[in-house]
């Protein structure tokens, strides 16, 4: 029997409601809630809102939801739920807006905040009809429609709102890896990245089966010895995604998800960039920064334990991913174990997150990688606004310096040009005298005409005389 | 007199020279050159950018466009990190330099002596 729980908690440990007609399990704590159930689609804090991973399939999802919201004994139902027709179930509040689509997309749930900026709540628009409901009256029920941004009117209040992917294939925004919206809609105008790959380690009950299905759907697989083997059945190994875009390598994270991983094994994100001059942004200390910051309220926002593997990490903790400090001098060459990853240029031509854990939830997993996707995303939008500037320089030298040179040149010419003059000079004194009877006449310049001549007969003439 | 910018636009880094002041200086002393380029230029194998050794052209500096403007992406071969681009800018002074000395003006003074030996 599929379970569907509806909790509401002013904290994150949930007084769950207990539901007999839909099983018996109740959610304890926080901590039970993140270890496994994928499927899990919730606002934190104030809301949860969750469909359990037994629920296979979106008809089984729309259906316990359905039910469960007819069934009177419901009284935990928050005041603006309701069932539209055969599929949807929408609340809408000044809070927030939650929706399920016609080909089992979602639960989704958005904050306010989040509404305000989509435009269109889906990337693939083609294939899903959305019914929005608001004030128990329903406003459109059209494809390609309708703009939910409009549909809401105030601003988030309490609800802080994150959205988790169904085990169904799920959409996401092509651009920044975000739900709700599409590329045409995303706030950030260009994709930056080109393809995506994760390394998933950990360890598989049935290796061999899951290698089998691995490589025919074209990922690759190998041994890895830095994994822990472990006390079970399962066996240590990694597996690569095939490089593509960001809802292929996700579909195939969740597909090969290791059964089993520990604080050993690390889940690798290389990412390339259309642009290769992209790295050169992304190896300055303003981005290290912005990196830093946004894990930070990443792993906040998903309450993971401060001294957790994945702060331990992001601290610096772990020898093989230490914090990124200083710009390398050269990307190519530089030591691989770092949060950041230059050096993956040379081999991939991509940058190698290594920062991130082998989360135990693989929807922790699908939101970090989409979480880096747009860090980098909002990071090359406008590096500026993050501190980064670009090298300038004016050059200017001074006519003085320029002067001084003139004068060096100036004197090296008549030195060379001396020796030859002296030279001249001996030649002249080694002349013998004119003979007897002879005049000899100095013609300057060289020019000898008939005034010259006239002289020189004027000159022989007292000579004589 | 010369002026250097990276910029990033449309995700590709552009360098921006603006040497006007510097052409100034060498129309003055006389050095010729096309519509695009000055004759007779220092001589050097790289048209943009030496990548190897983060240095600006001396060709750069040369280009009668203000400013001129190169795409780096297709200069490097690999990403230059934020440190390159800085050396790339900062080598604008020393090779500003070699383009000065190349054209520098020779004022060459000749000065003939001839004594007359008396008879």
């Amino acid at each position: 029997m599929p379970r569907y729980f509806w909790c509401h908690s002013s904290s994150l440990r949930i007084g769950a409601f207990n539901l007999p007609a839909f099983g018996s399990r109740i959610y304890q704590d926080a901590t039970e809630l993140f270890e496994g159930n994928w499927g899990t689609t919730y606002v934190n804090d104030k809301i949860l809102f969750m469909a359990d991973s037994s629920i296979g399939s979106a008809d089984e999802q729309r259906t316990a939801l359905a039910a469960a919201l007819a069934l009177g004994g419901l009284t935990a139902l928050p005041p603006g739920f309701s069932t539209i027709g055969k599929y949807a179930v929408i609340r809408h509040n000044t809070n927030g807006l939650a929706y399920y689509t016609s080909d089992g997309c979602g639960p989704v749930l958005y904050s306010m905040a989040e509404l305000a900026d989509y435009v269109e709540p889906m990337r693939d628009t083609e294939n899903y009809t959305i019914t929005c409901v608001a004030d128990n009256a329903i406003q459109l029920d059209q494809r390609y429609m309708p703009p939910i941004g409009e549909l809401v009117g105030s601003a988030a209040t309490a609800i802080t709102a994150k959205t988790f992917p169904s085990d169904q294939s799920f959409r996401t925004c092509g651009h920044c890896g975000r739900t709700g919206h599409d590329t045409r809609t995303c706030a950030h105008t260009e994709q930056v990245y080109d393809k995506i790959g994760v390394e998933l380690e950990g360890r598989w009950i049935d290796l061999n089966a899951v290698i089998r299905r691995a490589r025919a759907d074209g990922l690759t697989a190998a041994a890895d010895g830095s994994v822990n083997a472990g006390n079970s059945d399962a066996r240590a190994y990694e597996i690569q995604t095939k490089p593509g875009s960001l809802g292929q390598t996700l579909s195939q994270v969740v597909k090969y998800y290791p059964d089993e991983a520990d604080k050993s094994c690390g889940m690798h994100v290389h990412v390339s960039f259309k642009q290769a001059t992209d790295f050169t942004c992304l190896s300055s200390e303003p981005f290290f920064a912005y990196f830093k910051e946004r894990w930070e309220t990443w792993g906040a926002a998903n309450n993971l334990a401060p001294l957790g593997e994945f702060f331990a990490r992001l601290r610096g903790a772990n020898t093989f991913c230490r914090p990124n400090t200083e710009t390398p001098a050269r990307l190519t060459n530089t030591d691989r174990y770092f949060q950041l990853n230059f050096s993956a240029y040379g081999e991939h031509k991509t940058v190698e997150c290594r920062l991130l854990p082998m989360f135990v939830n693989q929807a922790l997993s699908v939101s970090a990688i989409q979480e880096l996707i747009d860090i980098y995303q909002v990071f090359l939008a406008s590096p500026e606004a993050y501190g980064l500037t670009l090298p300038e320089q004016g050059i200017d030298i001074p006519a003085a310096e320029m002067q001084a040179q003139i004068i060096e040149q100036e004197l090296e010419v008549p030195v060379a040009y001396t020796l030859v003059l002296d030279r001249r000079e001996l030649e002249l004194e080694d002349i013998l005298p004119p003979a007897p009877g002879m005049l000899r006449v100095a013609i300057p310049g060289g020019r000898f005409d008939m005034a010259m001549l006239r002289k020189i007969a004027e000159l022989q003439k007292a000579r004589v005389a | 007199m010369v002026n250097l910018k990276v910029k990033r636009e449309g995700g590709k880094l552009y360098l921006y020279v603006n040497a006007k002041e510097l052409h100034d200086m060498l129309d003055a002393v006389g050095a010729t050159h096309t519509n695009d380029v000055y004759n007779d230029r220092p001589a050097t194998v790289f048209a943009v950018v030496d990548a190897g050794r983060n240095q600006i052209s001396t060709d750069s500096l040369l280009k009668r466009e203000y400013p001129y403007k190169a795409d780096l992406s297709r200069v490097y071969t690999e990403p230059p990190s934020i440190q390159n681009i800085r050396r790339l800018c900062e080598s604008a002074h020393e090779q500003t330099r070699k383009v000065l000395e190349h054209y520098q003006p020779i004022d060459i003074s000749i000065e003939i002596q001839k004594k007359v030996v008396k008879g």
